[in-house]
């Protein structure tokens, strides 16, 4: 039955022109980023962008504008099932509620790795391009962790997508509500966590502020870390400082599984 | 063998009593294997409501159904491959040809694709199955709806409407598809508006107003369950107003060729005595065979009320 529902998710997506669009735009983002950035090199003659020590600032934009990307795609992937009542008919044919949303689940996975993995192929492949002598396409502990957590970006954003347009049913209110959300959270964590500490705590694990503190580069990166402290020390501001690592892995682990799990629950109560 | 059993089948629309509104109201039948089952009434009465309980995309609110024999919700995905359905209105993706829509279907069904050719030229889309979806007729939309219905070689068809949007030539040829269905031994379960046709084509049939069932059984034994005769008097409105009183009398129509009552008991001499009794003298008196459109007006008298108010 896996390689049923793969086959047929891999039909609906591959003939889906809104999919295509959405990926081209969010490589061609990448591209020329990591263009730019090489030229910048090329013009400046300091090799910055060249591997490994480029590997942050490949993965760095993609992580954080790339989830949303994700998000739009799945919105579209999901949310016409319902209005165009496709879903209804993939039942009437023999799918099961469970295996359609199954389905889903089999599409979104690989969708969220695809995207994780755009910035690194295109900037990496770019990177090879620097003509500096001291290159080595090595990916260290610290780049490979940032790696790990754009994919949890990506996995957290893209199952809250899902899970909008699982209970929404409609791609535009779907879209609405995603960016307005984007907007709200960040209001909403100013304003509650100015009131207390504890709640400003609480606030550090919301949806949105777990993604963002996820892909900063200086969880990963202890002299980054270290550099922007100093700066911070000289201005006379708080010094950064980040929950463990893998407490966020959890955290955003734990967000997909229940908006996963609504998403489920909603399709296996609502009638098609 | 019962291919299709409902007991008490219900659904239930919102949650508050106060708001909600009683979709199906415990509707019980039996469509054996072989028949063709016309499952009539009109708009809003439950119709597509139930058939979307069978095929597994609205959840009931009571009772239980079990189709081949199956009532667990395990078996009764498996047993769904052995159907196939459509349902109001052809549900494809747009984007996608008729070709790419029915390889969706096909994969589901788990059916190979020159199952999808000789469904595609028995509708006569062989030449627009690579067209997208999105730029096909209504007319063509149905055709396609009913190769996918039909790629699995089902052996339950439950058709919704397919005569919805086809051409006189296209209905003739839904009916035909379904005799030749039927003249293979599939069981067809048929929600129509197309009355004559459901009595051309249907073995069985249940009436179903306001979501509950008002009649089934054969096609012959629900049109003679009500015996009727046709009157013609002088004073029409004189007939009409005795008629009306009549306590034998289950409904009195107008019609081109005089007075139509429905009766509970076929005895039309006494309705004679009745007449005469009352003073009126009729100059025609003769049992009328109703047709199944009669017996379904009869039946959901009240339902078109307020059309036929807007029409006078």
């Amino acid at each position: 039955m896996i390689g049923v529902l793969v086959r047929i998710e891999a039909l609906k997506t591959a003939k889906r022109l809104g999919f295509w669009v959405t990926t081209g735009l969010f490589a061609a983002f990448n591209a020329m980023f990591a263009f730019s950035s090489l030229r910048s090199d090329m013009t400046r003659e300091s090799y910055t962008f060249a591997l490994p020590e480029a590997w942050r600032t490949i993965i760095e934009p993609g992580a954080n504008i790339g989830p949303f990307f994700l998000g739009v795609v799945m919105i579209l992937l999901v949310a016409p099932e319902f209005s165009w009542r496709t879903a209804r008919q993939n039942v009437i044919d023999g799918l099961s509620k469970e295996r359609f949303f199954a389905g889903k689940v089999i599409l979104f996975l690989p969708l969220t790795v695809v995207y994780a993995a755009i910035p690194v192929v295109i900037g990496g492949t770019v990177a090879l391009l620097s003509p500096s002598e001291t290159g080595s396409p090595l990916v260290g502990p610290s780049d490979f962790n940032f790696m790990i957590a754009s994919w949890l970006g990506h996995l957290l954003v893209g199952s809250g997508a899902f899970l909008l347009a699982a209970l929404l049913r409609t791609s535009g209110a779907a879209m609405g509500i995603l960016f307005v959300y984007l907007l709200v959270e960040q209001i909403f964590a100013d304003l509650i966590g100015r009131s207390s500490e504890i709640l400003s705590a609480v606030t550090d694990f919301l949806p949105i502020s777990t993604q963002e503190v996820l892909v900063s580069p200086p969880l990963h990166y202890p002299r980054v870390l270290a550099e922007q402290n100093a700066l911070r020390a000289e201005q006379g501001r708080p010094l950064l400082e980040f929950h463990d690592f893998w407490l966020l892995v959890v955290v955003a682990l734990a967000y997909c599984a229940v908006f996963l799990a609504i998403a489920f629950l909603s399709l296996r109560r609502r009638d098609l | 063998m019962a291919v299709i059993e409902t007991f008490g089948l219900t659904k239930r629309y919102g949650t508050r009593r106060g708001n909600s509104v009683l979709a199906v109201d415990e509707v019980s039948i039996a469509v054996e294997q072989g028949q063709v089952f016309g499952f009539l009434g009109p708009n809003g009465s439950g119709k597509t409501t139930t058939i979307g309980m069978l095929v597994g995309i609205i959840n009931p609110t009571g009772g239980s159904f079990r189709l081949f024999g199956a009532s667990e919700p395990q078996d009764l995905v498996a047993v769904r491959t052995r159907l196939g359905a459509t349902l109001e209105t052809p549900n494809f993706y747009p984007y996608m040809t008729g070709l790419d829509n029915l390889r969706v279907a096909a994969a589901i069904k788990g059916v190979s694709r020159p199952r999808i050719d000789e469904c595609l030229e028995l509708v006569g889309l062989a030449d627009r199955a690579r067209h997208r979806f999105k730029t096909y007729s209504l007319g063509m939309k149905q055709r396609l709806a009913l190769a996918a219905t039909m790629l699995n070689d089902p052996e339950l068809v439950i058709l919704d409407e397919p005569a919805n949007g086809l051409d006189p030539q296209g209905m003739r040829e839904i009916r035909e598809i379904i005799r030749i269905l039927a003249g293979r031994g599939k069981t067809i379960f048929l929600s129509s508006h197309l009355l004559w046709e459901v009595e051309r084509t249907c073995t069985h049939v249940a009436i179903v107003r306001k979501g509950r069932i008002v009649t089934t059984g054969t096609v012959a034994e629900v049109v003679s369950a009500g015996t009727a005769a046709l009157l013609r008097a002088e004073d029409e409105d004189a007939l009409v107003a005795a008629l009306e009183e009549y306590p034998e009398a289950t409904s009195v129509q107008r019609s081109d060729n005089g007075v139509v009552v429905a009766l509970t008991s076929g005895d039309l001499a006494a309705l004679n005595r009745y007449l005469a009794g009352m003073g009126i003298h009729v100059s025609h008196l003769a049992p009328y065979r109703q047709s199944l459109e009669d017996v379904f007006i009869d039946l959901t008298e009240g339902d078109f009320g307020s059309m036929t108010e807007i029409a006078t």
